[in-house]
Order: C-alpha cells, then sequence, then structure tokens
C-alpha cells in the first residue's frame, strides 16, 4: 500500500451523441487538448492511460490507440497503455493512473476514455466475435432482464418502480450540456416503449453513443510542477476493482465483485456507504443501478430502487448511462467528471462506480473509486 | 456450451474451462444434461432475434449450477422444469414437470 496521494485536478468531456466524421482518435484527443489548453505544463506527462471496450470492433484500433491518440494531441513520447475492459475500460485506466501516481511511480498523468459507437462494424449488443454462438442470447440486455425478472419477484415490486430510475435519470441529464438526451420522460413514456426483453423497455436501456474524456491526476509533486493547488482537485482516497469469483450459481440480485470492489475503497477511504453524498453508478440498465446501489450499501435489498428519489445521495446527477448515452470506455470518464464538479460544490465524498464485463451469468468485472474533497 | 465434470471431484463447470474451479484438476469429461430444475428468472428477446421471432430465456437453477436456457413459451418463475442439452450448443427447457 502506498502512502503518497493522488489527486484528480480536471476533467472534460466532449458532447456524447453521434460524431460522424470524427472517429476515435479525434474524439480522444479533443478531450485531452482541452486539457493541455487549460494546463500548459502538460507538455511533460509521465504516464497516459487510455480506456476504450472495442476500439478494434470500430476502427480496427486492436492496440496502439492510446499511442495515436498521444501523437494527435501533441503528447507525442509520452508511453501510452490501452486498457479494455468493456464498460469499465476508462474507470481501470484511471485505476492503473491513481495506483501509479500512489505509488510514486509518476506525477503527472493523463487518462483519456472513448469510445466510437457509431462505427462499430456490426450492430448489436456487445459480444466479443470469438465468442461461440450462445453468448449472443446472453447480451446485456439479456441479462439484466433477468435480473429485473428476480428482483422484481423477490422483492415484490411493480415495474413502475425500475421506470422511476430512468425517469430520474433523464430529467437529470437536461440540464447536462454533454448528455445525449436532453427530454424527460414519464412514467408511462418509460413503461410504453418497445419492450426490448421481459421486463426492460427501450427508454430502461441505455443507447449505445460516440464521445470521449479526459482526466488530470496528479501527486502533490505533480500538482507543484503544473502550478495547481491539488486541494482544488478531490483527493483520489479509495480504489476498488474486482472481478467475479467461481459462484456457479450467482443469485442475480447481487453481484459479488461489486460490493467487495465498493467495500475494499470504502475501507481504504476510511468511509461508510452512508458517507456518501454523490454516486455516479453504472445505469447501462434501469435495474443495474438499483442493485450497484445496494452492493455498495446505500441501500438495504430490495430498496435500491428508490435511492435518489427523496432524500439521500445524489444519483447519477449527470444523468447517467440513461440520460447521456453509453460510450462504453468514455463513460466512467463523465462519471468523474460528475462527481468532480460535484465535490467543487457541497458535497463531501463521492463515489463512481461502473460495472461491465461478459455478463454470462454474473461474470462482471466490477470496478468502483472513491474521491473526497 | 455444455457441461464437464471434474473427474478427480466430481464438480461440474460449463465447458469453458480447462480446469476444475474448485480442485484445478484438468481431466474434465462431458457431462451430458437431463435433469430437473428451477427457474430462477425468465426473460423474452424481443428484437435482435436472428429468425425475427421472439427467443424464452431462463436461467435455471441445476442442484449445483445455474445455467441459461431457451424454451418454447414463456416460463413462469419459479417454475420446476426439466433442462436437457441442446443440441446445437447451450441448454433447453424441454417441459415443466408435473
Amino acid at each position: 500500500m502506498s502512502s503518497a496521494g493522488a489527486w484528480l485536478v480536471d476533467t472534460e468531456v466532449t458532447p456524447f451523441g453521434r460524431h460522424e466524421g470524427h472517429g476515435l482518435v479525434a474524439c480522444a484527443a479533443f478531450a485531452l487538448v482541452e486539457l493541455l489548453r487549460r494546463h500548459p505544463g502538460l507538455d511533460t506527462v509521465d504516464a497516459l492511460w487510455l480506456g476504450s471496450a472495442r476500439p478494434g470492433e470500430s476502427e480496427g484500433w486492436e492496440s496502439g490507440l492510446g499511442v495515436a491518440v498521444a501523437r494527435a494531441a501533441g503528447l507525442a513520447g509520452v508511453p501510452a497503455t490501452d486498457v479494455h475492459a468493456f464498460c469499465a475500460s476508462s474507470n481501470v485506466a484511471f485505476i492503473h493512473a491513481a495506483e501509479q501516481v500512489r505509488a510514486g511511480q509518476a506525477d503527472v498523468c493523463l487518462v483519456v476514455g472513448v469510445e466510437h459507437m457509431s462505427s462499430y462494424a456490426r450492430r448489436g449488443p456487445l459480444r466479443p466475435p470469438a465468442l461461440p454462438g450462445w453468448a449472443a442470447e446472453m447480451s446485456p440486455p439479456v441479462f439484466y432482464a433477468l435480473c429485473a425478472s428476480r428482483y422484481l419477484a423477490d422483492h415484490d415490486l411493480d415495474p413502475a418502480v425500475l421506470a422511476d430510475i430512468a425517469v430520474r435519470n433523464r430529467a437529470r441529464a437536461v440540464d447536462n450540456p454533454n448528455a445525449y438526451f436532453h427530454t424527460a420522460v414519464t412514467r408511462e413514456q418509460v413503461l410504453g416503449s418497445r419492450m426490448i426483453s421481459d421486463p426492460l423497455t427501450l427508454l430502461q436501456c441505455s443507447a449505445p453513443g460516440d464521445g470521449a474524456g479526459a482526466a488530470l491526476v496528479v501527486s502533490a509533486a505533480g500538482a507543484d510542477r503544473l502550478g495547481i493547488d491539488p486541494a482544488s482537485g478531490a483527493r483520489v482516497v479509495g480504489l476498488g476493482h474486482r472481478s467475479a469469483g467461481d459462484d456457479p450459481s450467482p443469485p442475480l440480485t447481487s453481484f459479488a465483485e461489486d460490493a467487495h470492489a465498493a467495500a475494499d475503497a470504502l475501507a481504504q477511504a476510511g468511509l461508510r456507504p452512508v458517507d456518501l453524498d454523490v454516486l455516479e453508478v453504472h445505469d447501462a440498465f434501469t435495474v443495474a443501478q438499483a442493485i450497484h446501489l445496494e452492493d455498495i450499501g446505500v441501500a438495504r435489498r430490495g430498496e435500491g430502487w428508490a435511492v435518489g428519489s427523496t432524500d439521500g445521495p445524489m444519483v447519477n446527477p449527470s444523468g447517467g448511462l440513461l440520460g447521456r448515452s453509453h460510450p462504453l470506455g468514455a463513460t466512467g470518464m463523465a462519471q468523474l467528471h460528475s462527481v468532480r464538479r460535484a465535490l467543487r460544490g457541497a458535497a463531501r465524498h463521492a463515489m463512481v462506480q461502473e460495472a461491465g464485463g461478459l455478463q454470462h451469468l454474473g461474470q462482471m468485472l466490477s470496478t468502483s473509486i472513491v474521491l473526497a474533497s | 456450451m455444455s457441461l464437464v465434470r471434474c473427474r478427480a471431484c466430481g464438480r461440474r463447470s460449463l465447458d469453458d474451462a480447462v480446469a476444475c474451479p474448485s480442485c484445478g484438476g484438468g481431466e474434465l469429461e462431458p457431462s451430458p444434461v437431463s435433469e430437473p430444475a428451477t427457474v430462477a428468472a425468465a426473460t423474452t428477446l424481443r428484437v435482435g432475434v436472428e429468425d425475427g421471432t421472439v427467443r424464452h430465456l431462463v436461467v435455471a437453477r441445476l442442484a449445483d449450477l445455474a445455467v441459461l436456457a431457451s424454451a418454447g413459451e414463456p416460463i413462469a418463475l419459479d417454475a420446476e422444469v426439466l433442462v436437457e442439452d441442446r443440441a446445437d450448443g447451450g441448454f433447453h427447457v424441454v417441459a415443466p414437470r408435473s
């Protein structure tokens, strides 16, 4: 365990949506260049970490995208590393960068997350071409629909409680200039939209998108080098990263790896779930938000759907994946951008949680990051 | 996709395993499925199905593990069913048990 600190001192996000004519390199470089413009000292960066889920699928970048993005942004020569971890790609990239800083191996790191789903070679759910045919049936919508069927039955809930998650997140996206969707929706519209996989309707599923985001994480020495007051940013006080174990019969209404990652991050920070003021969590599908909030510990089992509807922590203030859209590798950066802004306001402690992976009976890659002002 | 059984400890797992998740044994033999199960979750996929129809899918809990299985019709949660291997891979709920 390192003793050095790491601070998230700046973030930048491009608008999410469709960016025809601007591919992966351009989208990612746009976000980075904006950070470079704000921090002229960034001509000496120790490392660049890039997160992208499927750059090979979209433009053939099976590897080397980080190097190309660095060059496009004027950072040729900076050691660049690509991270591919499905929806959690840029969260995992950020964890590596923050750990590198905390370990004293770097003082100034850039993280960029990018996805360009408009240019995926094949339409359809996230599925690596190498997987066999059965995997097509266990696509993310099917996996979360199965979870939702069990969740609603176990807790004797009406499907409307899940629809209300989409209503709240879409309402919060209205004021986010980088979100794809700027229109609020009603419960009736959510429930009446096209059924994708029972009980999840279209408006309960996050939309694919294009976009990028970037983050600047530094040590105290790095902040000094850049002339930044680290207190102006958010201190990274806890990191968690777990993958699924080998439970042969997972419960479908909780993910052990999710709970463990959150517990790791909270323990590092010396915080309890009740201390969290703001959470950006993985609402790729409405039921996912409910389950993740319960796994993190901010709600009892069967009550995660209600968190954020009344008192308690703010959940997905930037609109979540349901409101922003979900360019997989960029989503983590948008979440960090949101919590950094919240921590500059009244929030004291905030968490980013993102889960990704092959939803094959619950085999997920789960990450959690806690930030404190 | 089918099941394999560890010759050393008897644990079953999906056939993408190259070592037993329990004991690490590397001798895994095919383990055909034809047994009762309980439906833990169920959905009907209505988009993206290749033949343009719908696909009924369930998570079926066997005695020792859960599998994704297709079904010919919607199946209620907690229903007792019979699960068998599908000829083209995967599993299928062939008949509710009376």
